[in-house]
This record gives structure tokens, sequence and C-alpha cells, in this order.
């Protein structure tokens, strides 16, 4: 796009960045449109707990001050960005999506908040997220792409959000997949980052072995620019890893030939919707024509992802609870408190096994990527692509899936299922819109990198966006 | 699954479970809560089979401060 639209809220980032840059495009026009289309859609979508506007308009007019004085902070300067409402924002409370933490004020920024702040980004609010994180259907909002159907989550709210527009990009929390579900049901683009890579100070925690914070965005190129505010140290998150500030957008133009994709043979592509393996198998492709090679590749230890990922987080949920669910049960919903509940009786020697299950496929998933596995060798892989969850999105009330095999699996399960292993290992994990299926619901596939492999991960997006969905579609709200 | 099943847990014995733990638990959610418990010990059978060896726990902790724990990246 070489023009300013008449609608700058469908703008992508790397686009409105451009044109901020330019002066073509001020902030504040950029921010009144993207807050007018958020309230023009709220009432069909319910992605926001709060939205503030006033607040957001001065600070896109401060933006718009110091871009006009020479003093451009970088590609997110001036951009409307939503927060999910697990992530702490100085004076406005963190609800959590919950009664239990409805007047919960933090005093101080979340560390990604004050990344956001130091980069320019203009807050818009809050988003919806499942409560306290803890579930994949997030039942306030609903899907972008069609009010019958959930968003998925937790960060339902951010991801349809980001979808029709109402934020330009967004963050979310991942602890089983609530950045990569909801990306793949509502069209946008998640990424969930090396664990430990984006700092979790000030973002109410579900789990501390397995919660990784990271964008939603229209595209690759978007993703990477907000990795690049976000990634980096700090000693405040015991997690934090003590990497390098790197270039994420390095990658992306670079061709892919020379990048070797695994196509796993077992777990990924078993109990998945016939029309969901179809498109991502035809993305495979895409990325083959593109000058990648395919590799078909088993993945270890799959068989304990489900026990792995219940053994760390459900423990670690309840203990995070403890005193609240102690003082105020009644204020949580239903399935949350009952999980917090019966997380109190879980063997402390079964998180230890948990514990333990995680060093092991860690270890077995890098020799994976390195070609060193029990497999016959075939040669390393740079990225594994795969569905990001095996259906499109289910229809709101929806209790279950039932497979062709004739076996039923709760939604739930079923969302977190492809999405678990890259939280189990840390490995980062991207989900890319690839199609919609015959009713118009959006699919998406993951690429997964080893630890800190992201510009990877985003060249390959990158690359097959380029060809095959070069202009990000908006939900037809 | 080679691991022998998990049974389920009477709602007495978690009444007297959740007063050990100090979490009260009206005895109108006894029945779902048990229910629950061993939905989830069910799933977590299967850890007994893991191949675990002499493998340690994941490392949450280390003892340097502004050093992380060993990861071995690539």
């Amino acid at each position: 796009m070489s023009h300013l639209p008449s609608e700058p809220y469908r703008l992508s980032l790397t686009e409105a960045a451009r044109l901020i840059a330019n002066r073509s495009l001020s902030p504040v026009e950029l921010t009144a449109s993207v807050l007018d289309r958020a309230e023009a859609v709220e009432p069909k979508l319910g992605a926001y707990v709060s939205v503030a506007r006033e607040a957001a308009l001065r600070s896109a007019a401060e933006a718009e001050r110091e871009i006009a004085a020479g003093q451009l902070r970088g590609p997110l300067h001036g951009v409307p960005v939503a927060l999910k409402d697990l992530i702490d924002v100085a004076g406005v409370p963190t609800t959590a999506s919950s009664r239990v933490r409805a007047d919960h004020v933090p005093d101080a920024d979340a560390a990604v908040t004050e990344r956001l702040r130091a980069a320019g980004a203009v807050l818009t609010g809050k988003t919806h997220t499942h409560e306290f994180a803890y579930g994949l259907t997030t039942p306030q909002t609903r899907n972008a792409w069609s009010p019958e159907h959930i968003p998925g989550g937790s960060s339902g709210g951010s991801a349809a959000a980001v979808a029709a527009g109402a934020a330009t990009f967004a963050l979310g929390t991942d602890t089983g997949g609530s950045i990569r579900v909801p990306a793949a049901l509502n069209h946008v683009v998640g990424l969930k980052p090396t664990y430990g890579l984006v700092p979790r100070h000030g973002v109410t925690s579900l789990s501390w072995s397995l919660d990784h914070v990271g964008p939603l965005t229209r595209t690759a190129g978007d993703a990477a620019l907000v990795l690049q505010a976000l990634a980096g140290p700090d000693p405040r998150d015991p997690a934090s890893l003590a990497h390098p500030r790197e270039d994420y957008t390095r990658a992306l133009g670079t061709p892919v030939a020379g990048l070797r994709v695994g196509i796993p043979a077992n777990y990924y592509f078993e109990r998945v919707q016939p029309q969901v393996a179809t498109a991502v198998r035809a993305a495979v492709d895409a990325l083959t024509a593109l000058g990648a090679t395919a590799v078909p590749v088993r993945v270890p230890l799959t068989e304990y992802v489900h026990a792995a990922q219940w053994g760390l987080m459900v423990p670690e949920a309840t203990a995070y609870h403890q005193d609240m669910l102690r003082a105020a049960p009644d204020l949580y919903a239903d399935d949350v408190r009952i999980l917090l509940e019966a997380g109190e009786f879980v063997p402390a020697t079964d998180y230890i096994r948990a514990q333990r299950t995680r060093t092991l496929m860690h270890q077995r998933w890098l020799a994976l990527f390195d070609g060193t596995d029990d497999a016959a060798g075939h040669g390393g892989i740079d990225a594994i692509v795969a569905p990001a969850v095996p259906a499109t999105a289910a229809r709101a009330g929806q209790s279950e899936f039932t497979w062709p095999d004739g076996s039923a699996e709760s939604v739930s399960d079923a969302y977190v299922r492809l999405s678990a292993p890259a939280n189990l290992t840390g490995f980062p994990a991207l989900s890319v819109p690839v199609g919609r299926d015959a009713d118009g619901l959006p699919i998406g596939m993951q690429l997964i990198g080893r630890p800190l492999s992201e510009a990877t991960l985003l060249q390959l997006a990158h690359a097959y966006e380029t060809a095959h969905r070069p202009v990000p579609e908006l939900a037809p709200l | 699954m080679s691991s022998p099943a998990h049974p389920p847990l009477p709602p007495d014995h978690l009444a007297h479970l959740a007063r050990r733990a100090g979490l009260p638990l009206p005895s109108g959610r006894l029945a779902d809560v048990a229910a629950t418990v061993h939905a989830i010990d069910t799933v977590l059978g299967s850890l007994r089979d893991v191949p675990l060896g002499e493998t340690p726990p994941a490392p949450s902790f280390t003892a340097v401060p502004g050093a992380p724990a060993s990861r071995r990246t690539s």
C-alpha cells in the first residue's frame, strides 16, 4: 500500500510505521481510527475489558509532537496496542477477567508495558482473557469471523481485537497455547517466544514453568517489530534469559532456500479436522516451492505431553491462587475454581516427575532439531511445520469435538494438545494464518523452532505471507 | 498404558485431605472436586511410564545472582 487509506485502523503495524515515519499519517489519526473501530465493533466482539480513550489520545498527541520534533523512537511510536488483562499498567485495574481481581490496581507497569511505552506505543486498553488465563475459550468474547463461534483463549480478547482492527497489535500470554490458539482461530499471527526471552515481571501468573508473553499481530513482519521492543533480560524475572538484544527483522525477505522444515509423521496431524490438515499441508508445499526442504520427522515423547502439561500447570496454578481461593472462592468462575481446588491434591512426586519429564523432552527435542535423535538421520531441521490447532473455532457452548476415529475430546484439551509441546520445551512457536475452512473459519499453522530461532521462524512466515497472503485481511464486522 | 488405573477418590477421603490442606470445601462440592481429582490423577498416571533414568527436574533456581541457570540453546 503506497497511499494513505481512508480507514487507518486497517493498516498493519509495518505499514502504519512506514506512514508515520514519513509523516503521511498522524498517530492521533491512527489512534482515533482504531478507537472508533473498537467502539463500533465492541458490541459484537466483546474483546475489551476497558478502553482508555482519553489517555490513548493524549499519548498519541505526545507521540505526534515528538515525531514532528524529529524524535521518532522506532516503528512502534504512535501505534495503538491492546494488552491482555493479565498485564499490569500502572493505575489501571488488572482484572484477569475475574471478579476476584476486579479492584486490583497495580502501582507499576509490567516490564513489557514499560518497554512498549519506551518504544512510544499507544495503550488502547485491556482485553479479555479466560479467567486468570485458565481456559481456552474466553467466553466473554466472540470470534471476530463469526459471532456464534468462540475466539479461543485464553488471549481471546487480544486476538479478536487485532483481527477486527480494534487494535493494530496486542500482547497476550501463552501457557498451553493461549497466544497461538486464538491467533489461529481469528486469522492473525501469534508468537510464543522462547521461554524467558520476554520478561514476565508484572504479568499475572498461571504456571511459572509454562508461562510466556508474546505479540498478536496482522503479519509476521509486525511480530518481528514487536518482539524487537519486548525481548531482553530483566533481573526482576528469575526466568529471564541473559540473551543480548538482536534484530528480529534481519532475515525478513531473505530467501528460504536451504532451510529444512520437519513435517511430523506422528502426533501433530492425528485427530485433526481434514480441512485443517489439507490447508497446512498446502502451506508446507508452498514453503517447499519457495525453496525450503521438507523432511519427515518423528516427534519424541508425545505420549507424555498431556500428563507433563497438567503435572506442571495444575499444581502451579493452585499454588499461585492458594490464598485467594481460601479468601474468596465464590468469586471464581466454576470451571476455574474446580481446577484450582483439585490441584491441591496432586502429589508433589507427580509434580517432580512432570519437571523431570520436561527436562527429558527438552533434551530429546534439541536432538531432533540437531538431527542426532533416535530416528534415522534426517540431517537436522530448522523448524517444525504443523497445525497450530486441530480444529477451527468451536461454537459457543460446544463442549467436545468428535474425531473421525470416533473418539471425543473436550474443546480445551483439543486446543491445548498441539500447543503444549512448545510450552513444555520452551521452544519458540509462531502461529500463521493459512486459510479458512468451508464455513469461513480461520485455519492456522504453527512453526516451531530451536530456542532463540525467532528470526528464522519469522523469515519462513514472512516468505509464506509475501507469496500467499500479501495483504492481511480484517474480519468483516 | 501399563500403569494401574487410579482408584476414584471417595468424597469423605477428599474432605479429610481438604481439611489437612486448609482448604474449606463445602460438602456439596466434594463429589465434583473428587471427580476432577480423579480425572487429573488418570492423566498424570502416564508420568509413571516415562523412562526418566537419572534425569533431574528442570531447573528454576540458580544460586548465582544475575547468571542464568545453565540453558543449552542450540
